[in-house]
């Protein structure tokens, strides 16, 4: 290979990788006068780029991300936290070991619901969570499960599942999860066909446990723990990291 | 109670994504688009959509691509929207650095034409490649195309600026002596 041929691949080499601290390029600028004029001339050139480039940022921009990140979490909690005294003084309300369903004609819907879920939780909700203990449900088995029901589940939500099954909701298939924390199990119903009002409410199960059903976008879900756990926030927090796809729900 | 899920640690890894990447995210957006307004809210759209789906993010080495990935997705949206409008970039580009004489403000605002008059197809592998400083085999990822396509990219974005910087070199020096 000639000198000028030399140059010549290494001007190509430099307007693809303008890299100058790659030991190929420094070899040959130290070994050849021509070739170390093309790569300071490749250099002045990048220089110029760079700085044609780099325009000014907007000041404060990732502080602007920063704060919208944290509205947007936020706004889904504002029902919430309107619907937490009427919540909770339903929650109060409850006081005997036997579940009894809201006679409230506003919330029959959601009446209807407590009576489904009270049913399913005596037939097997303390079965459920025994053979949580003993079994091991597989994460990508669970997310198929889910994915089969239209449900989208976060991977640190997928990763707390011991296990998962396929149940009986007031409309339709939906998912019976038990999640490991912690504090104990806690047991997640997923029902993506069961539309419940927006706010939250709270019952006592019959074997003492406290459950929160709660509205999705698309869809519910119910949360239960012991009466000690804050079923509330765990149910709020499980709310963002559970999605129903609204057109297969349908 | 608690910290469940990881929820700290997630907030944290946004926050560190945020003020790693938004100021770069920012300017790639300019070039793209060519609107700073626009740029802007495309940004913050994509650190939005990345909130939502950071626990796909597996490997932290990947950040600037995965979110490179997402802005360029939500430009697409936006530009089946509306079109946006051809701009001046000068025109965009807003504070310019105060020591700069201005001759170099004009040599800068000419350099900055023959970039955006670049094809968006040589343009945008260019930006990656010197404004974001990702490698040829990462951009053939994010753009979809094969290393060696890239590397002609590239080469050519180069060639044509250089090319059209000596044109117009030779006009200028053939109305100084006129």
């Amino acid at each position: 290979m000639n000198k000028a041929m030399d140059s010549k691949t290494l001007e190509h080499h430099l307007m693809t990788d303008p890299d100058p601290r790659n030991p190929d390029v420094v070899d040959v600028a130290k070994s050849d006068e021509t070739c170390a004029a093309v790569l300071r001339d490749s250099q002045a050139f990048e220089a110029q780029l760079m700085d044609a480039l780099k325009i000014p940022s907007r000041a404060g921009l990732a502080q602007d991300i920063m704060a919208k990140q944290q509205e947007t979490s936020r706004r889904p909690e504002l029902p919430w936290m309107l619907a937490t005294a009427a919540a909770v003084t339903l929650t109060i309300g409850v006081v005997a070991t036997q579940f009894l369903p809201d006679s409230n004609a506003h919330h029959h819907a959601d009446s209807d619901v407590w009576v489904h879920l009270a049913q399913h939780w005596e037939h097997d909700g303390a079965q459920v969570l025994n053979a949580s203990q003993a079994t091991q449900s597989q994460t990508a088995d669970v997310e198929q499960l889910l994915i089969g029901l239209g449900v989208e589940a976060d991977p640190d939500l997928l990763a707390q599942v011991s296990l998962g099954k396929i149940c009986p909701t007031p409309e339709g298939d939906g998912a019976h999860l038990v999640l490991n924390s912690d504090d104990g199990p806690i047991t997640l119903i997923i029902m993506p066909k069961t539309q419940t009002l927006s706010a939250p409410s709270a019952k006592i199960m019959s074997d003492g446990q406290e459950a929160w059903l709660v509205a999705l976008e698309h869809g519910s879900m119910a949360v239960i723990a012991d009466p000690d756990r804050n079923a509330f926030e765990i149910a709020r927090q499980l709310r963002q990291q559970v999605s129903v796809d609204g057109t297969l729900a349908l | 109670m608690p910290v469940m899920f990881g929820k700290f640690d997630r907030k944290k890894r946004f926050d560190t994504l945020a003020r790693l990447y938004s100021d770069d995210l920012f300017r790639f957006g300019v070039w793209l688009c060519g609107d700073r307004t626009l740029a802007d809210d495309l940004v913050q759209e994509t650190f939005i959509r990345a909130w939502k789906a950071l626990d796909s993010l597996k490997d932290v080495n990947a950040a600037k691509s995965w979110l490179i990935t997402i802005l360029r997705r939500e430009y697409a949206r936006t530009f089946e929207r509306k079109v946006p409008p051809l701009v001046n970039i000068d025109d965009v580009i807003g504070l310019e650095q105060p020591d700069e004489s201005p001759e170099q403000r004009l040599e800068k605002a000419h350099f900055r034409e023959r970039i955006m008059r670049l094809e968006p197809k040589y343009r945008e592998p260019l930006m990656l490649q010197t404004l974001m400083g990702m490698a040829i085999s990462e951009i053939a990822e994010s753009l979809e195309l094969t290393e060696s396509a890239v590397m002609t990219r590239v080469f050519r974005a180069r060639a044509q600026l250089k090319e059209r910087q000596q044109k117009e070199d030779r006009l200028e020096s053939r109305a100084t002596h006129e």
